[in-house]
């Protein structure tokens, strides 16, 4: 019986510490190189466990009527904005182990610039862009209500006279994360106009700025506490926003 | 020799060992969302079932050495499938092949001698008498080891009191006590923060000696940060920890109520930094009997979510200078939210930063605004306002600025996970390191000599000795309750007896085949046991995530009595779900396999072979049940008891690192009492599993509490694997968010299988053993899961208003 202990115990103790063996030899590390034309501007390492972050380009590297996006690995030549996955082939500020993973050659890896000529970019004119906190568990909603809703919101708006072709051109976004990840994301989007399930901390932690907010005491899918936000101030921004605080739009979130 | 028979079970030992193996494999390929997955659980089960098949082909083996012709094709189609477990398929291969003719040497069973009358031994001389009293030595002698590390050899005096209303409308109101501008009193009555205080008796009016305040974070006690509160002391430091709301002993009415004592609405759960607040300013106006502390070297460090506390209560005590400034050094450790990043410019003291290496919850900080990286070069540039300094990168435990005017900033990145790192003996050293230097505390003692895991060590044998004195007390009593007693000694006669019957290979010369297992019982056998290892697997983190709708209250920290404990709903679920699950396997398979058997006998005329007597072991009469009961009852208050009595003489609990006995607390009473019946579904479940399917199965007693162990924690074990391979591969733990679509955190609740596993797999063991003494299934399940439970909840946190 205590034979067979000993044995249970050593074969207890093994997979751990094969495990733990395992785990280390999992880990990679890749060499990143920040290049400019030929000029080494920053060499950093990234791990899965370890981001890179991006040195700060300055204007002067920047030519006129080009704006610039990030730091890639990829082949300048064969990024078009209008590639579907153009905005994962950048990175912005920070260099994620799993973005450069598969560009590395010899564990190395050459990020450079990503500059497009502003002419290259075309504009998409929405007529109203309507971002939601996609994050169940704080903000109550979920894609089922912001579904009915927007059914809901385009019965709305055709009753003021909208088109099928403006009503095509609304575009509802759903932001995850904590309150900071999604404000920085919706600075970064910069045209979102009216906000859905948010909190009073929208501003102050989320640094996301505010024309004006609902009260807050929104009920939504079993949360208190929201927040409507508008963000923009224009004529279909506004329609929307005031809509959105009557019954019929929240009976949505109930 | 048995050259056929030994081939045969070396072959069938590989395919199992395979069968493990692809297992692995399938979690893995699972964990990065390969469908191939598939394809290796089923070579894992054909591995099985090899193995199955060619043990029960090895008991067909003659006395010759010749298998039965009728078997040889289906061992050639079984040799075929462990192409699988190569080593398998050649030693099949040659058993298959294998000519000679094995050599049996019969022997003769000697005539049995007349059992020995076993003489019955004085009650001080059993056995059980005697492990009660290691174990109470034990636990005496473990907490008295416990005591001398935690007082640092008697040089450091640990005393507890409860932080009030009183106490803070004494010391933290009105004008002449306010502090910056701060009048922190507790909201009412019903409030209250358990606190620890580590004072050097060294510390006199006339040794003044600086602060140090110790927050754990979410769900977590101030004793898992007694290993800071012991570093810091033993070097000078005097410190105090507390329990957060709602955690450990503090209390938290939940209510406020107007003049005339009608409820108004709730406390909010995060009042006044979880405690601190208060705390800071009622040591700190308190000139009455805290004589000894240097008012001018405050410092405090939280973990975790106590990390974004600290951060606020810089906040909450800064001055517009470093000199005014209440808290002069601060260690925020395991938190890098915008929410405290945000506050560092407004911040005048010293600070460190310290974020695990491989902190799982990093996933959720990825973005160039919130990533480690990022805040770490806000930390160092947000000093004194924002942007003050233009660093573009930093290097880590460099030092940057100076201790003289509160600008000193300094970041760790310790190679530990989120859980551990308050046990990582890097990260005490740099605690230390930073509170030496910040405080100006006057020791020589280096950082690396650290002495705290002295006290985890003695505590957790101490936890060891208290279940040796609780089962080997049971065992003593059950002795002296005759029908308990005899209905032990029932059931181990008939459990021998099946033995008997299996071990009997030879008899008269013939192989006796008749008791061996079929192929399809062994079959019934382990496939409910692989299914339930798999369903137990994957039912976690979406029964984790059904708590959140289920329990809404809870799981929005709003205070409540419908299932309050927030993080416990989870494995609350889990263990209904994989009980009841457990339950209708047990009891449904061998149901729908004898009424095959009845209907078969009906049809043919032949003799029923239904076998019911699995089910003869649930039958308890109710005066055994209620004696049971009772019993446990009893013990579960001894343990208790014991603990209690350690607490009060010693200051010591039962622990090691996550798992832990802390004191009964009324709060958490009432918590357990609303989660025991819910659980006992699950202990139920597992012990009639473990003593009415694995302990009749005719195996040594070992194997059977080694198979019982690992088939209640393996599918929790895999969890940690699916979770962490992916982790490390890709930087990103598997149980993260919930899904894409709905960003739930999940990561919290595998941080809590850590302390579940051995706990899981200690629970056969102990049913089984109880049972074996008692012979009634229920017993063990009863007591074991009264403490167990408890140990889980108030290690936990709960949001019941009290």
């Amino acid at each position: 019986m205590k034979r067979h202990f000993i044995i249970l115990a050593a074969l207890t103790i093994l997979p751990l510490l094969s495990g733990c063996g395992l785990a280390k030899s999992l880990e990679e590390e890749i060499n990143v190189v920040y290049q400019y034309d030929n000029e080494v501007l920053k060499t950093d390492t990234v791990t899965q466990f370890k981001n890179s972050l991006t040195p700060v380009l300055s204007d002067a590297y920047i030519p006129v009527d080009f704006r610039f996006f990030g730091w890639t690995a990829y082949d300048l030549r064969t990024i078009r904005y209008t590639d579907p996955d153009f905005n994962s082939k950048y990175c912005d500020g920070i260099v994620h182990y799993m973005d450069i993973k598969d560009l590395a050659n010899n564990s190395t890896v050459v990020m450079r610039p990503l500059l497009i000529a502003e002419e290259d970019i075309p504009k998409i004119d929405y007529y109203c862009v309507i971002g939601w906190y996609n994050k169940t568990t704080t903000s109550g909603l979920d894609q089922n209500m912001i579904d009915n809703w927007t059914v809901k919101l385009k019965e709305y708006l055709t009753s003021e006279g909208a088109t099928q072709d403006e009503l095509d051109l609304i575009d509802i976004r759903g932001y995850g994360g904590d309150v900071a990840t999604m404000g920085a994301a919706i600075n970064k989007d910069g045209d979102v106009n009216v906000l859905l399930g948010v909190g009073n901390n929208i501003t102050s932690t989320g640094g996301v700025e505010t024309v004006e907010r609902s009260e807050n005491n929104i009920y939504m899918g079993g949360k208190t506490n929201r927040v409507i936000a508008l963000l923009t101030e224009d004529e279909v921004s506004r329609k929307v926003y005031e809509w959105a605080l009557t019954d019929d739009s929240l009976d949505c979130f109930k | 020799m048995k050259t056929k028979r030994n081939l045969m079970l070396a072959a069938s030992i590989i395919s199992y060992v395979f069968a493990a193996l692809y297992m692995v494999v399938t979690a893995l390929y699972f964990s990065v969302r390969e469908n191939i997955y598939w394809l290796y659980l089923v070579f894992s089960l054909l591995s099985l079932y090899t193995g199955l098949y060619v043990s029960t082909l090895r008991n067909k083996v003659d006395e010759h050495g010749q298998l039965e012709k009728k078997y040889f094709i289906s061992y050639i189609v079984f040799t075929v499938i462990s192409v699988l477990q190569c080593p398998a398929c050649i030693l099949n291969l040659i058993a298959l092949l294998y000519k000679g003719e094995d050599k049996y040497l019969l022997v003769e069973n000697p005539a049995k001698a007349e059992p020995k009358v076993k003489k019955e031994k004085k009650w001080y001389k059993k056995s059980s008498f005697i492990l009660v009293l290691i174990g109470l030595c034990g636990v005496i002698v473990s907490s008295f080891s416990a005591m001398t590390f935690e007082t640092s050899g008697y040089t450091v005096q640990v005393s507890d009191f409860t932080l009030d209303r009183a106490k803070t409308l004494q010391y933290n109101n009105g004008a002449e006590n306010r502090l910056l501008g701060n009048n922190f009193v507790i909201a009412n009555d019903d409030v209250s923060f358990a606190v620890t205080e580590y004072r050097p008796k060294s510390a006199s009016h006339t040794n003044l000696l600086p602060v140090v305040f110790v927050l754990p974070g979410f769900t977590r006690t101030k004793a898992t940060m007694s290993q800071y509160a012991i570093e810091l002391s033993r070097r000078g430091a005097v410190v105090f920890t507390i329990d957060p709301g709602s955690q450990g002993a503090s209390t938290y009415g939940g209510w406020t109520y107007d003049a005339d004592g009608n409820i108004t609405g709730q406390v909010s759960y995060n009042d006044a930094c979880d405690g601190l607040d208060y705390l800071v300013q009622y040591v700190y106006n308190n000139t009455d009997d805290f004589t000894y502390i240097d008012r001018d070297r405050f410092g405090a460090i939280g973990h975790s979510a106590g990390g974004g506390d600290v951060s606020k209560l810089c906040v909450d005590y800064a001055g517009s200078t470093y000199a005014e400034s209440i808290i002069k050094a601060a260690y925020i450790s395991g938190y890098i939210k915008s929410s405290a990043a945000n506050r560092f410019k407004n911040i005048r003291s010293n600070l460190a930063l310290s974020y695990a290496y491989y902190d799982e919850g990093a996933f959720r900080y990825q973005d160039s605004n919130t990533a480690y990286e990022y805040v770490a070069l806000k930390f160092i540039n947000d000093v004194n306002g924002a942007d003050k300094n233009s660093y573009t990168s930093f290097t880590q435990d460099f030092d940057y600025g100076s201790f003289v005017d509160g600008t000193y900033r300094i970041i760790h990145h310790e190679m530990i996970n989120h859980c551990f790192e308050m046990y990582d003996p890097v990260s005490i050293a740099n605690t230390t390191n930073f509170f030496r230097r910040a405080l100006a505390i006057d020791t020589d003692i280096d950082d690396a000599s650290q002495t705290w895991f002295g006290k985890e060590a003695s505590n957790g044998l101490a936890l060891v000795f208290a279940f040796i004195f609780i089962f080997s007390l049971l065992f003593f009593v059950i002795d002296f309750i005759p029908f308990l007693r005899r209905s032990g000694e029932r059931r181990r006669e008939e459990e021998q007896q099946i033995k008997d019957d299996y071990k009997k290979e030879l008899k008269d010369g013939r192989l006796a085949a008749k008791k061996n297992k079929t192929f399809l019982d062994k079959v019934l056998f382990w496939t409910p046991m692989v299914l339930t290892a798999i369903i137990a697997c994957l039912d976690y983190i979406p029964l984790a995530r059904l708590t959140m709708d289920w329990f809404p209250d809870a799981a929005g920290n709003i205070y409540t009595y419908y299932f309050p404990a927030r993080m416990m709903n989870a494995v609350f679920l889990w263990a209904i779900f994989n009980g009841a699950i457990g339950l209708i396997l047990w009891a449904g398979v061998p149901a729908i396999e004898n009424l095959v058997r009845i209907i078969y006998s009906k049809v043919t005329g032949k003799e029923n072979t239904a076998d019911w007597s699995r089910f003869k072991g649930l039958k308890v009469n109710w005066r055994d049940l209620l004696v049971s009961l009772g019993l446990a009852v009893v013990l579960f208050f001894t343990f208790y008891g014991l603990l209690q009595l350690m607490y009060i003489t010693m200051h010591q609990d039962f622990r090691f690192t996550l798992i832990s006995a802390s004191p009964l607390q009324p709060r958490f009473l009432m918590t357990w009492l609303i989660y025991l019946a819910g659980f006992l579904v699950f202990y139920l479940s597992n012990s009639i599993r473990v003593n009415l399917s694995i302990g009749r199965e005719g195996w040594s007693e070992w194997k059977v509490l080694l198979v019982g162990g690992i088939a209640n924690s393996i599918g929790l074990v895999f969890i940690l694997v699916i979770n962490y391979f992916v982790y490390f591969k890709t930087g990103t733990v598997y149980y993260g968010y919930y899904s894409a679509a709905d960003t739930s955190e999940m990561w919290l609740y595998v941080n809590m299988v850590f302390g579940l596993i051995p706990m899981m797999f200690l629970l056969p063991i102990l049913n089984r053993i109880i049972y074996r003494k008692s012979g009634n299934v229920y017993l063990g399940a009863v007591l074991v899961c009264m403490i167990f439970i408890m140990m889980s909840l108030s290690a936990s946190i709960s949001f019941i208003p009290m």
